[in-house]
């Protein structure tokens, strides 16, 4: 072999050795790579979970927020409407009003016309003739005295009218109280999302992500409401077929009432029974309602 | 006659108060949940309980429970006002023995009958 070939291995073999040398020296950042992404598959996998699980109760956030946007909207229209019907029949109180005290000024002048004539009377110069002259007078301005009376009723009328406005109003503004039960239950739900987001991003220990995690906490926390409300998370349901609703629970109050006097059974005991066989996510129907109470007879 | 208006919402014991007023009821003791409404009961003579359901501290459902398990209130007309309309609720408001149940939103007109309707049947 010549010289320069075996230089050429001995070379080769010197490369080779480098490459064993980095091999063994690269191995164990391998090996600890391959921990590390063993480790870390489980967290992404949590991690994708969480935000496919976080992301399907978006929707639903917005889908409840828009509902207490409709609902106030409806409420606020309704509302106005009423008040404007308010301000027509004030308008229309006003006038009758008005007439009312033209009708008082003719009773004024008829007692005034009719008092000249007792008086005529008394002192002894009354005379048929007054009395003709003062006739016609007296007939025209009794018509006013005698509208007065439809005119109380109108009015008496408009102020009823006036009252059940009022009930109107006070029967939407109770969508203050239902709104605000949804807005509590999206401010819960967005609070499960924080606190669930957090605890991932809480599980790195590299520093740059506690740092992350830090910022996080500090600027996306949600915030409390003015008050702690308890809350119904369909609260807007309720605005939806509220008299069906309210009528088939009369119902069934009515039924419990006639059941609890008419036996000498355990109530308590009965409807705990009856009730092991119904849906307890349905509407009320009256067929439930009868064989909640057939079970019970 | 005394009433004990209870709910959370400020806005609600309002409307509900402004309502028993139209009828001529004047004598209104109000509390904000259910501790606070037992409390009211034991230093106020009341005569009539109308009460929300979802209220913090303690539930309108659990108020009645406590009411009915006392022996000084146990006969005591209670009248569940609330936005929960869903059969499992009903059920449960008959379980603990509420006199009558109201849907939000409602009609003073309702809230008339319903406690008509409570004082007639205590009257029998």
């Amino acid at each position: 072999m010549k010289d320069m070939d075996i230089k050429g291995l001995i070379k080769k073999a010197e490369e080779l050795r480098a490459l064993f040398i980095l091999g063994q020296r690269v191995v164990p950042f391998l090996e600890e790579l391959f921990a590390f992404v063993g480790e870390i598959q489980p967290l992404l996998e949590e991690i994708n979970t969480s935000i496919q699980e976080n992301l399907s109760k978006m929707p639903n956030l917005s889908k409840q927020l828009s509902k207490v946007t409709e609902a106030t909207e409806l409420a606020t229209n309704e509302i106005l409407d009423i008040v404007d019907g308010v301000f027509y029949k004030l308008d229309i109180l006003s006038s009758t009003l008005k007439e009312f005290e033209s009708s008082q000024l003719g009773l004024k002048d008829f007692f005034e016309d009719f008092n000249k004539l007792v008086g005529k009377f008394n002192n002894g110069s009354f005379s048929i003739d007054d009395l003709k002259l003062n006739l016609s007078s007296l007939q025209a301005k009794s018509k006013d005295i005698l509208s007065v009376e439809t005119k109380i009723n109108s009015m008496k009328e408009m102020i009823d009218n006036i009252r059940n406005d009022s009930s109107s109003i006070m029967l939407a503004l109770q969508v203050q109280d239902i709104t605000s039960q949804q807005i509590a239950a999206v401010n819960h739900l967005l609070n499960t999302v924080q606190t669930r987001l957090n605890s991932l991003i809480s599980k790195f220990q590299s520093g740059d992500i506690t740092k992350v995690a830090t910022v996080q906490e500090q600027t996306t926390n949600v915030t409390e409401l003015h008050r702690v409300i308890a809350f119904d998370p369909d609260a807007v349901e309720s605005l939806i077929d509220n008299a069906a609703r309210q009528d088939e629970i009369d119902k069934l109050f009515e039924q419990q009432t006639i059941e609890d006097t008419s036996s000498s059974k355990e109530p308590d005991n009965k409807t705990a029974q009856s009730t092991e066989t119904l849906d307890s996510e349905e509407k009320i129907s009256q067929d439930d309602i009868d064989k909640l109470f057939n079970q019970n007879s | 006659m005394k009433f004990l208006v209870v709910d959370d919402s400020p806005t609600m014991r309002r409307i509900v108060i402004n309502a028993l007023k139209s009828f001529g009821i004047e004598d209104i003791v109000e509390a904000e949940d259910g501790q606070d409404a037992l409390s009211k009961l034991q230093t106020h003579k009341i005569d009539f309980v109308i009460t929300d359901w979802n209220m913090p501290n303690m539930s309108g459902l659990d108020l009645t429970k406590a009411i009915r398990a006392s022996e000084q209130w146990k006969n005591l007309p209670i009248l569940m006002v609330t936005t929960r309309g869903l059969k499992e609720d009903i059920i449960q408001a008959l379980q603990a023995k509420v006199n009558n149940y109201i849907v939000k939103p409602f009609t003073p007109q309702v809230l008339k009958e319903k406690i008509t309707a409570i004082l007639k049947a205590g009257e029998k």
